[in-house]
């Protein structure tokens, strides 16, 4: 990368120097400055954009976006703890891919190849039309909305699987939501958060009862449902997407009897969590769940 | 069928300790096209990464590249 330099005079060196960084606007901390002559009422400097890592990522990602043949613009929207690069333009939606599967890899790639042969890494995020924050939105969203259905009905729901990043939203959102807890099960990349009523452990039940395999998972249905705002993304249409995706008419109709965990009550034994209903604590992930 | 082995070549070379030694051949097949990489083979561990982490990405890049032009591309290093 060609570092850029411009050249400035003014009637000091201090003035001379707040001349070049106006007319690249760059602070100061990101330029090497060169006096190239000082007199009395009269400076010149010339001033170097240092190469930071902010711009050889954005290099980077223009470069590899170039070679995709995709048509974007980028942007240095933080250039520190962690540097974070823009892309914008249209049509993007190829670039995010599924619940941002590409965007991931993609980053992954810029890591890569930014990381190649520096001890010191450091992590770089790229987000294509902030689609990061609407993703967080979504999911805080979603996880209110589950978590007042939860309150109201008192029975646990598994939301679909997540990134560990949307899992720690979940968790965090929820985190002071009165009447519920959240935990996670099951095996990365299918760990998923459940929301259950406070007082009630997804894990001893579970444990306890692995569900059969022709049962319908009626809580999971549940969470299915809603899959924000870009729902349609998986690309199958009406089809389980891991093969144990129930449908739509797995779930409880209107009207039909449900048998509701008691919230607010500590565990026991007695309870009538799932013991006595194994198609109700049906525990999607397995016989054994983590925390 | 567009040309994917500048892409290919440029992410790789880009990660390698030999770029020199890293040859990419584009062959073509009635439905798939392939992407061939060679290279050093201190490099080939590199390249796949932990769990095979980053060849997944450049595949998921080279698939979001060619996705653009109703092409189906795999990258396989041989």
């Amino acid at each position: 990368m060609t570092s850029t330099s411009v050249e400035a005079s003014g009637k000091t060196v201090d003035e001379a120097v707040e001349k070049a960084l106006e007319n690249l606007e760059e602070a100061r901390e990101n330029v090497e400055v060169e006096v190239l002559d000082e007199q009395p009422e009269e400076a010149r400097v010339r001033v170097t954009l240092r190469d930071t890592y902010a711009r050889k990522a954005r290099q980077v990602v223009a470069d590899l976006l170039l070679k995709m043949g995709i048509l974007a613009q980028v942007y240095i929207r933080k250039a520190d703890d962690p540097v974070m690069i823009d892309i914008g333009g249209e049509n993007l939606g190829l670039l995010i891919g599924w619940r941002g599967e590409t965007l991931r890899a993609f980053q992954t790639v810029v890591n890569l190849i930014l990381n190649e042969g520096r001890s010191d890494r450091r992590r770089l995020v790229v987000d294509v039309e902030h689609y990061r924050n609407r993703r967080e939105e979504t999911v805080k969203e979603m996880a209110l909305r589950l978590a007042e259905r939860v309150r109201r009905t008192g029975e646990r729901l598994v939301m679909d699987p997540m990134q560990a990043y949307e899992r720690r939203i979940v968790h965090i959102t929820l985190e002071k939501e009165p009447g519920v807890k959240t935990e996670s099960h099951g095996e990365e990349p299918h760990r998923r958060v459940a929301i259950l009523p406070d007082g009630v452990s997804a894990t001893r039940t579970a444990v306890d009862r692995p569900p059969p395999a022709s049962q319908p998972l009626t809580r999971q249905g549940a969470a299915y449902g809603d899959r924000g705002a870009y729902g349609d993304r998986g690309g199958y249409g009406d089809r389980p997407r891991y093969g144990d995706r129930p449908r739509f008419g797995d779930r409880p109709r209107f009207g039909e009897q449900r048998q509701p965990d008691p919230p607010g009550q500590p565990d026991s034994p007695g309870q009538p969590d799932s013991l006595g209903q194994p198609a109700e604590g049906a525990e999607p992930e397995g016989p054994e769940p983590q925390g | 069928m567009y040309d994917y082995t500048d892409l290919v070549g440029y992410i790789i070379k880009s990660i390698v300790a030999k770029p020199d030694e890293v040859k990419v051949t584009m062959v073509e097949g009635e439905r798939t096209n392939r992407v061939e990489v060679s290279l050093a083979n201190e490099d080939v561990g590199k390249v796949i990464g932990r769990g095979g982490r980053n060849i997944d990405a450049i595949r998921a890049v080279v698939r979001a590249a060619a996705l653009k032009n109703h092409d189906r591309v795999m990258v396989e290093i041989v």
